[in-house]
């Protein structure tokens, strides 16, 4: 599926966009949920996985996210600064630059996939950051790695010659 | 240690809460449920209303026991909520209760989204994404460390205190830490308290008392806490007691000690309404009853000094009118003060702070003059004699500024010291160079006559080297030598003709001329230079006979090295100086000697640092004149000298000697002043005679020469003073004798009167507070007083914290319209308090800053609160006092009372009783936010008084109301240093700057960092009542951690499996905790259990995947991914 | 202040138009109206406000409230003199300044203002010749303004509008910006919501 499809998805209401949300314990998490204490109202399309500190977040994460279909991905720390654990969240954004390079090269597009610094207090900013993010993700259509892998599967199983045994998810 | 593996294939018991209607409102619950039952593994799915009641618990408890599940979900609230309770509920029913999984679908789903579907759809996938997750979930067992048993109050005011006693009184040891010199804060400072009107200090007192005398409470006054380290349980903290100066077990409190003291500043408790000294107490009663050294360091003045002349000392001590001591501050560094009160180059000005202001301090006149006015009124002063006596010997040679120095240092330490000086008189360049109208002789005469009364010993006449004894005799009968021979021979010009008759060196002339020789000089007279000794020589000539003088320099006057102020006092005198000239020959005329000069421009720049003169080619031109005096820069007589057995020169002709210790490379033999600088300043030849000394001091009695001698001679201070508000008031000028009558060698300038040298002297700003100038010290009876304290930092070991850091007023000149800071008589409310208070400036009498007792007074409520443009939220407490001072100033004064307000906000326990008190006395309540104070007047009746302007909204029109006085009620502000503090204890900060408490309603008093608590109006405004409150509160949980005797650690840490690791030590540096080593036998990393704290870096960064955390391992999250994406 | 004299003054609820509150809160800047605490900073800070029939501050109170009809016919909305004091001072960051305007324009286009009152006049005939030229023709304003409420004072400014003219001060060639119809597409599209569609018509 090329870009000018899923392009036409997207404008289709249908599709609903899906991104996945690693949320340190201490700030964001607790922002999110202040958020929630205020009753204020965003895109529902953001699915928030609990970690003690950004810096847990394994890059292999981030693209197993990927792997298994969300078209985006969001990291929640602490701001420099104020870790909890001191300087976690300095190796998440490290671990961040070097996946953005990865990611681009394979094909998706910056704006899947987001580091943001939220601190306790900053339920407002929760909000802002969801719903901005669902309508940046919206504009550039579903993802589909898995949908996109079994298609390739599909032609490389019918090409001529050597088959090799090709693991997928 | 590794979990235990899997056992069976897991239970997974579903529960799922609509939280009344919170979560059933917006998610179809029943979907949700009916969902869940396809998962895989999924034994029981359940719906309740409230799961976190008991019988919602229950339901987990029956279902556990009956053995069909063993695994739990619960979708309901935030696990920041509920997750301990349930964890609980699993463990009471024999379960482990980490097999257990909250999803959130309440604050983070059916709070948040708008349409019921896409929540039940979102609450769908994050149930999902729980139950895969909780199927991998081992049962872990939590760590159990000890917990310190003493325990830390940050802050002593009355929230502190009050927790500080609750601890202490139930048997804990309690540090409390306070950075002010006295505890009490804010509520000492007041008066009165509403709404029981009891006054303050009758209620603080007792509690302060009993801090101090109670055995378990360890009290740190000026002392702040540097650094936090450790957990709950086990802080390590770090405070840094701040010195004193004073001994806290030798002060008694008398206060014989602010008598004396000289200095004056503005007294921070009486919010800058008086003054206090710089040894000082708060407030009489203050806990401890001991006096504080406000002790910046050394001020910019004596920094800059090379010889660390007390400069604030003794100015301060003139404008008090106290002379003798002053002279005895100034003698302790310097035996020559009549000498440098007149020549010196001052570097202390140039850094004097009140330049900033207007005129830096004219302190070599006020030296000067205490000098002349201690000699001729109060019978002259002497220098202080050698406390002992010592048998060895130093030779000095020179008895100029530096070899004089050195004698005079040597000689307080007990040496025996012979000066021997080739001229018939002593003095140096002070003598031979400088002339009498600047210094005149009976003022050096005096001087030197001083040194030998305490037994220096002067051998006029008396070269050393080749034309008398020579220096390897001094050497063998002195124990040291200390070259000081000065650099008086003159540099040739070089151009043909500079040895004919009439052509002077400077030096030369001036030594004649000084010695009372009579030159013959003619009319006209040029000088070649632009040092000193040129202006000198130029000055000196216009008193010999001269009619036309002019200076020739050959830069230009930017890079004349002389004293501006000299130079500024020859143009005066009529000698004209011409730049960019310099002489290229002279020759024999008729007439006298016809100099040719040739024009320079500058060009590059030289080793000097200074644009190097370039001579421009064809512009020769030729001057007559009677007489050349050429200075252009003197070299040491070091032919003179004779065998200088191996005595190093530079390339500059001058002696080689180490900086630090002015040793030479000959062992004993030591040199300073100009013979190894050049030709310098008077102070940085006595700083090298004092360097001197102390080297010749540690070579006799073979010490470390090196050791500790980095701030000896002038360097920058730290000390910074703000000089706002401070009014403009220039130099008093020196009087100087009239231009007409300059044509002798008396003295030019005059010195100050007393009446000048005060009002001079009264211009210092005290930068470093206290002037060192040891009044107190004398006045003492305990000797109590310790100059040389220093800071002292210790560690202290507790297992809580409570913090009790309090608030800070609002800065009223942020609303600038109402006009505090530009009009006199605004107040803020923290000022009024101690206007109104009995032991406050003005004895509890209600006046304004011209005196008078106001008729009128305006108080505005909601400054710096209710707004958007400073601070959003309301402050609690402002209506409340703005009440109680229109009642104290009523019944204080009789005056009319206005009170403008928004609301009156008066909700506690006898508030409302009190507003109706105030309304039936008759103050008058607009409600109107005031929209400015201004002078304008606009009717007679407002004439010279301050107009507050607001709508009367009850009634409906605009009101102009003139008052005398107006009162701001600031409102309350998290202190300026909040952020700060709020890192060194890892908590967080509200987004007003309040210390972040767990839960703003069930848990107020603790903060998302275990062990550390919260008490008072650090965590936000409230008042005295709620502070109190809250600081039992605070104190009750901290008793509750130390009494259990144990703290229960969260499982979530990491450990390595050893087989797959392979040492690569990338998970070693990346622990901010330390907490991993690499084994070196093994070469595999291993984790330290007790300092993880499961922040889980390591994990996510091995390469081998060989780190676990328990609870977030890799497998669960990746289960928790895929249950998100694939079920919804 | 409106002459009463003995007559009942209670309002009922159906006497008011909160349609009216919501519309004004609807205009960009106005959800923050309701956030209003009353403290009467704006009153107390305006310059005019003892000249005003209602302050204000018991403009936005009213205005809240539903008394469209008092609200648009009072004197206050024309007497503001824009000088944003209020909108500085406002602890609620509320914009009243622009407030006023809405309520001016409101006035205007409902045709409901003080008969014969210059200022009211003047806006109005400001508002219809900007939204008819794109500029404002201070001649053809003055005129307009005169000869709608006082007709005499035109003669009697007659010689100082001579003057002024003399110095190329007001100009009697009227003049207006090339393309006209984009400026009432851009109006139109601002005043009414459901316009965007509409709005992209290509260059006028």
């Amino acid at each position: 599926m090329n870009t000018e499809e899923r392009t036409k998805i997207a404008g289709n209401g249908d599709w609903q966009p899906r991104i996945v949300a690693f949320f340190c314990n201490w700030c964001t998490y607790t922002a999110a949920d202040l958020a929630g204490v205020s009753r204020m109202k965003y895109a529902p399309n953001v699915r928030i996985i609990r970690v003690m500190c950004s810096g847990r977040v394994d890059p292999q994460f981030v693209l197993d996210a990927f792997a298994r279909g969300a078209d985006g991905v969001l990291i929640g720390g602490c701001h420099p600064g104020d870790c909890h654990y001191i300087e976690g969240n300095y190796k998440a954004l490290r671990r961040e630059r070097m996946l953005r390079r990865m990611l681009r090269e394979m094909g998706i597009e910056g704006a899947r996939f987001r580091l943001e610094w939220i601190s306790a207090s900053e339920g407002e900013k929760v909000k802002s950051v969801m719903n901005d993010m669902v309508e940046k993700v919206r504009g550039l259509g579903p993802l589909r790695l898995p949908e996109r892998r079994r298609e390739w599967d599909r032609e490389m199983a019918e090409e001529p010659g050597e088959k090799e045994v090709i693991a997928h998810v | 240690m590794s979990s235990p593996e899997l056992a069976t294939t897991p239970k997974i018991g579903v529960y799922v809460c609509d939280c009344g209607i919170n979560i059933s409102g917006k998610v179809d619950v029943a979907a949700v449920v009916e969902f869940v039952c396809k998962l895989p593994g999924v034994t029981a799915a359940r719906e309740y209303k409230f799961m976190c009641s008991d019988p919602g618990q229950d339901l987990i408890v029956q279902d556990i026991k009956e053995g069909c599940v063993d695994r739990i979900v619960v979708a309901s609230c935030s696990p920041l909520m509920h997750e301990a309770t349930f964890r609980r509920a699993v463990e009471a029913a024999g379960e482990n209760p980490f097999c257990f999984q909250m999803a959130n679908i309440r604050e983070h789903v059916s709070w948040v989204t708008e349409d019921s579907q896409e929540a039940t759809r979102k609450a769908k996938a994050l149930v999902a994404a729980a139950v895969v997750r909780v199927g991998l979930h081992k049962p872990l067992e939590r760590k159990r460390v000890r917990v310190h048993p003493d325990v830390m109050v940050v802050g002593g005011g009355i929230a502190g205190i009050q927790a500080a006693l609750t601890m202490a009184d139930s048997g804990k040891h309690v540090y409390l830490i306070e950075r002010e010199p006295a505890i009490g804060g804010h509520m000492a400072q007041f008066d009165k308290t509403f709404p029981t009107l009891d006054c303050a200090a009758c209620i603080l007192t007792p509690k302060m008392t009993q801090v101090r005398a109670h055995p378990n409470i360890e009290l740190l006054t000026y002392a702040e806490v540097e650094g936090v380290d450790g957990y709950v349980g086990n802080f390590k903290v770090k405070v840094r007691k701040k010195a004193r100066f004073v001994r806290e077990d030798l002060c008694t409190g008398c206060n014989a000690c602010t008598e004396v003291c000289p200095v004056e500043v503005r007294s921070e408790f009486d919010e800058g309404l008086a003054h206090r000294k710089a040894i000082y107490r708060p407030f009489p009663q203050a806990v401890p009853n001991v006096f504080t050294i406000s002790r910046k360091g050394l001020p910019p003045c004596q920094a800059a000094c090379a010889l660390h002349q007390n400069a604030q000392g003794y100015v301060t001590l003139i404008a008090q009118g106290k002379y003798r001591e002053a002279m005895d501050v100034v003698l302790r560094d310097n035996p020559l003060p009549s000498v440098c009160g007149r020549i010196c180059t001052h570097p202390c000005t140039a850094e004097c702070t009140r330049m900033k202001v207007d005129d830096p301090l004219n302190i070599p006149g006020l030296k000067r003059f205490v000098a002349d006015y201690v000699l001729g009124h109060e019978g002259g002063y002497h220098l202080p004699r050698p406390q002992q006596e010592r048998t060895e010997k130093v030779a000095i040679v020179g008895a100029g500024p530096s070899g004089l120095m050195c004698a005079y240092e040597l000689r307080q330490r007990g040496y025996q010291t012979v000066v021997f000086e080739s001229l018939p008189m002593a003095g140096g360049m002070l003598a031979a160079g400088i002339p009498a109208f600047r210094l005149p002789r009976h003022a050096l005469r005096r001087e030197i006559d001083n040194l030998e009364e305490i037994g220096v010993r002067l051998r006029l006449n008396q070269p050393i080297g080749r034309h008398g004894i020579p220096l390897e005799t001094l050497m063998k009968q002195y124990d040291a030598v200390y070259l000081a021979i000065g650099a008086h021979v003159e540099r040739k010009m070089r151009v043909s003709g500079e040895d004919l008759p009439g052509v002077w060196g400077g030096i030369d002339f001036l030594r004649r001329i000084n010695m009372g020789e009579l030159v013959t000089l003619g009319r006209r007279v040029l000088v070649i230079g632009g040092g000193n000794s040129a202006i000198d020589a130029a000055r000196t000539s216009r008193r010999h006979g001269a009619e036309e003088v002019r200076v020739m320099y050959r830069r230009t006057r930017a890079e004349m090295p002389a004293d501006p102020a000299e130079i500024e006092e020859a143009m005066h005198e009529g000698i004209t100086i011409e730049f960019l000239v310099a002489p290229h020959a002279i020759r024999r005329s008729p007439a006298g000697l016809d100099v040719e000069l040739i024009r320079m421009q500058l060009g590059e720049l030289d080793d000097s640092g200074r644009p190097r003169p370039v001579p421009i080619t064809g512009s020769e031109f030729t001057t007559a004149c009677d007489a050349v005096i050429a200075t252009i820069g003197q070299v040491p007589d070091m032919r003179s000298l004779g065998d200088q057995l191996g005595l190093e020169t530079t390339t500059w002709g001058t002696i080689q000697a180490d900086p630090m210790t002015l040793a030479t490379t000959i062992p004993g033999v030591f040199a300073g002043g100009d013979c190894v600088t050049g030709p310098d300043v008077v102070v940085t030849a006595m700083a090298g005679g004092r360097k001197a000394a102390i080297s010749i001091d540690r070579y006799i009695n073979a010490q470390d020469m090196r050791a500790g001698r980095e701030l000896e001679g002038a360097h920058h201070s730290h000390v910074e003073v703000d000089t706002a508000g401070v009014l403009m008031r220039k130099r008093v000028p020196m009087p100087a004798i009239p231009i007409d009558r300059r044509r002798t060698f008396d003295e030019v300038h005059t010195g100050y009167t007393e009446e000048m040298a005060r009002s001079e002297a009264a211009r210092c700003l005290d930068c470093a507070v206290c002037c060192d100038c040891e009044l107190c010290a004398t006045a003492c009876e305990p000797k109590a007083i310790d100059y040389t304290m220093k800071d002292t930092l210790r560690e202290v070991d507790v297992g809580a914290i409570v913090l009790a850091t309090g608030f800070k007023t609002f800065d009223a000149r942020r609303t600038a319209r109402y006009g505090y800071g530009r009009y006199p008589n605004v107040f803020t409310s923290l000022e009024v308090e101690r206007l109104v208070n009995a032991s406050g400036p003005t004895g509890g009498e209600i006046r304004m800053r011209d005196g008078r007792a106001p008729k009128s007074v305006g108080i505005i409520h909601c400054v710096g609160s209710r707004d958007e443009l400073t601070n959003r939220y309301c402050s609690r407490v402002c209506c409340m006092y703005s009440l109680k001072l229109a009642h104290l100033v009523k019944e204080r004064t009789g005056a009319e009372v206005y009170n403008f307000y928004i609301d009156i906000r008066a909700a506690g326990k006898g508030y409302e009783e009190f507003y109706d008190k105030l309304l039936k006395e008759g103050v008058h309540f607009i409600r109107g936010r005031a929209a400015e104070v201004t002078d304008w007047a606009m009717n007679e009746a407002e004439e010279g008084r301050l107009v507050i302007r607001a709508e009367d909204t009850l009634i409906g029109v605009v009101r102009r109301v003139p008052v005398d006085m107006v009162v701001l009620a600031v409102g309350l502000e998290a202190q300026s240093d909040a952020e700060q503090v709020r890192r060194t204890f890892n908590i967080s900060c509200s987004k007003e700057g309040w210390f972040l408490e767990r839960h703003p309603k069930l848990a107020p008093v603790s903060t998302y960092t275990d062990g550390v608590f919260l008490a008072g109006a650090c965590q936000g405004p409230k008042d005295i009542p709620d502070s109190v409150a809250q600081a039992g509160a605070a104190a009750a949980e901290a008793m509750v951690l130390v009494d259990r005797g144990y703290i229960e650690l969260e499982p979530n840490t990491a450990c390595v499996n050893e087989e797959a690791c392979s040492g690569c030590k990338t998970c070693v540096s990346l622990c901010p905790y330390r907490a991993i080593s690499l084994m070196e036998e093994k070469k595999k990393a291993l984790i330290n259990e007790a300092l993880c704290k499961g922040c889980g870096v390591c994990v996510a960064a091995c390469p081998s995947g060989s780190i676990t955390q328990n609870l977030f391992e890799d497998e669960q999250i990746f289960q928790e991914i895929g249950g998100l994406l694939s079920y919804a | 202040m409106p002459e009463w004299l003995g007559q009942r003054r209670i309002t009922y609820e159906s006497d008011l138009d909160p349609g009216f509150a919501r519309e004004i809160a609807a205009l960009p800047g106005g959800d923050k109206l309701v956030g209003c605490i009353q403290c009467g900073t704006c009153s107390g800070t305006c310059p005019v406000s003892p000249y005003m029939d209602y302050t204000p501050r018991r403009l936005v109170a009213m205005t809240r409230a539903g008394y469209k009809y008092e609200v648009l016919r009072s004197f206050t909305i024309w007497l503001c003199s824009s000088c944003y004091a209020c909108t500085v001072e406002c602890p609620k960051q509320i914009k009243i300044t622009d407030f006023m305007y809405a309520l001016k324009r409101r006035a205007i286009a409902e045709k409901v203002y003080p008969k014969r009152f210059p200022v009211a006049i003047m806006a109005r005939e400001f508002f219809k010749m900007v939204e008819k030229h794109g500029r404002n023709r201070e001649g053809g304003l003055a005129v307009r303004l005169f000869l709608r409420t006082n007709p005499l004072k035109l003669f009697y400014h007659g010689g100082f509008a001579l003057r002024l003219w003399l110095r190329g001060r007001v100009g009697l060639v009227p003049d207006a910006i090339k393309r006209t119809g984009e400026l009432k597409t851009i109006l139109h599209a601002l005043n009414h919501d459901d316009a965007p569609a509409a709005g992209r018509r290509g260059a006028a």
